[in-house]
């Protein structure tokens, strides 16, 4: 309730539904980027990456709109022509650095923007929706390589940042809100998402230094899963 | 004969592999990148065998003109060794840092040593298609491993190689059944190369050290060749 949730974007039925749940439970919602019919409630911020002055634009139109966030979530997922491209299919690189540039500086420059605002907030939540077939581990993909190696990318960064901010107050969580998968729709893996990114994780209260699960960068997904980095 | 292709190899580990493969009687095509370096046309005086080859690996039309001049000298290539990286560079890609996050050299970084990877590898395929061996190898870093991650600052270099080791997991997911095998390198915290080959202070080991264990690995065929594993320079595995 009474929280300020920023999203880095509402372009799919997932985010919309994951907007409209904050939205539910009297939360405010500011994205970034077009306006979603789907979400009127959700105040919309231009945010053009990378540009010149993107940073500084972006954090003068949300600081317009408030003084503090609670909620950092990054929905980028954009893909681009010839993904599906096997190795020995001809690569197109021009489109796995789009997809880097989309999904792993986009949300990191939002981010470097918008800290002074969740500085001031009280939730200090970071949240990323990502996919396990970024997992060094478990990609069992023979295509793919941009959105993979951006997110992939996404996850090692992120790691770093947690190991700045966690000392400040700041928890994290990855999302894989499993698409395609036949146990899941967009309302559902939407819930899940909520759930996971509002509820705290275990504290062993007797003995936090040695048994705080908020101290470990997990991915999980939309079945309750953790997948490996 | 055996023949391989390395990127970086001006200084540095690429250099130490280089030698080591000529010392075992291989053709080596070294990539070269730096002009003031001339180590490896010192070496090449020494060792027949060595062909230094112009390879910026974050340029395609780079890459397209360094496969056209191997393919001059070979019809094949048994081992690929993707080396090269863009390391260093100001102190801008950390939050709460003096500098604010240069996210053009972070686009850089990433041409380099994931997509550069990646570009060597394709447009040299169908030579190591034509070759015995083919031997996939890429130096990767600690700093790949998410889960081992220490640092907080710093993540232009560190982000590009999980970047790598995802794309090398999915090389291997389409080319192992087609006979590929693949090596991930964490060679260990190397002293730098001086340009008259003489080393920087610092760091804990020698190149020519980290090459020595490097190439054992990478030559060894393995019983467990489906695995793809990250291993180090004292042959420990790490957790990605
Ligand atoms: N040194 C370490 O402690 C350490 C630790 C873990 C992993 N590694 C990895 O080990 C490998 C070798 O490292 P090293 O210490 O031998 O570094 P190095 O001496 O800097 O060798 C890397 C070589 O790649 C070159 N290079 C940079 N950009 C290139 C490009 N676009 N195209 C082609 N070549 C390019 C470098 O040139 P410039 O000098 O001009 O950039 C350099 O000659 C790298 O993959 C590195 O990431 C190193």
């Amino acid at each position: 309730m009474d929280k300020v949730v920023f999203m880095t974007g509402i372009a799919t039925s997932f985010d919309a539904e994951l907007a409209l749940a904050f939205l539910r439970a009297g939360d405010r919602v500011i994205a970034a980027g077009p306006h979603c019919p789907a979400v009127p409630q959700a105040v919309y911020v231009p945010f053009a990456p990378l540009c010149e002055g993107a940073g500084e634009a972006l954090y003068q139109a949300v600081a317009g709109k408030t003084r503090s966030l609670d909620y950092f979530i990054d929905t980028s997922s954009a893909h681009f022509a010839g993904e599906d491209r096997r190795i020995t299919d001809g690569l197109c690189p021009e489109e796995i650095i789009q997809s880097f540039r989309a999904n792993t500086l986009a949300p990191i420059q939002a981010l470097e923007a918008l800290l002074p605002l969740l500085d001031a907030g009280t939730g200090k939540r970071l949240a990323f929706i990502s996919t396990h077939d970024a997992s060094v581990n478990w990609c069992g993909n023979t295509a793919g390589y941009g959105p993979s190696m951006a997110k992939a990318a996404l996850h090692n960064i992120l790691q770093v940042i947690k190991n700045k901010l966690f000392p400040d107050g700041y928890t994290f969580r990855v999302y894989d809100p499993l698409p395609g998968e036949s146990r899941v729709n967009p309302v559902t893996s939407a819930a899940g998402a909520y759930t996971y990114i509002t509820r705290d994780r275990a504290i062993d209260g007797h003995q936090i230094e040695r048994r705080n699960d908020e101290k470990r960068l997990v991915m999980r997904d939309a079945l309750g899963r953790e997948w490996p980095w | 004969m055996r023949t391989a292709l390395i990127t970086g190899a001006d200084r540095g580990l690429g250099l130490s592999l280089t030698l080591g493969l000529l010392e075992q009687g291989w053709q080596v095509f070294a990539g070269r990148f730096l002009p003031d370096y001339r180590l490896l046309d010192e070496a090449c005086a020494r060792y027949p065998l060595l062909r230094p080859v112009p390879l910026d690996v974050s340029s395609r039309q780079s890459i397209l003109d360094a496969c056209a001049m191997v393919r001059q000298e070979t019809e094949y290539l048994d081992m690929i060794i993707s080396n090269a990286a863009y390391m260093g560079g100001p102190n801008s890609s950390g939050f709460r840092g003096e500098l604010p996050i240069d996210y053009s050299l972070l686009e850089y970084s990433f041409r380099v040593n994931s997509l550069g990877a990646l570009q060597v590898m394709e447009i040299f395929l169908p030579l190591v298609e034509a070759g015995e061996m083919k031997r996939l190898c890429f130096v990767s870093s600690e700093v790949s491993s998410v889960t081992m991650m220490h640092r907080d600052a710093g993540f232009r270099y560190t982000m590009t190689k999980t970047a790598l080791n995802v794309a090398a997991r999915i090389m291997y997911n389409q080319l192992f059944e087609k006979g590929y095998t693949f090596r991930l390198y964490q060679p260990g915290w190397m002293k730098r190369v001086n340009p008259d080959g003489s080393r920087a202070e610092g760091a804990d080991i020698d190149p020519d050290l980290s090459a020595g264990e490097a190439l054992r690995q990478f030559l060894e065929d393995r019983e467990d060749e489906q695995r793809l594993v990250l291993t180090d320079y004292l042959g420990h595995e790490w957790a990605y």
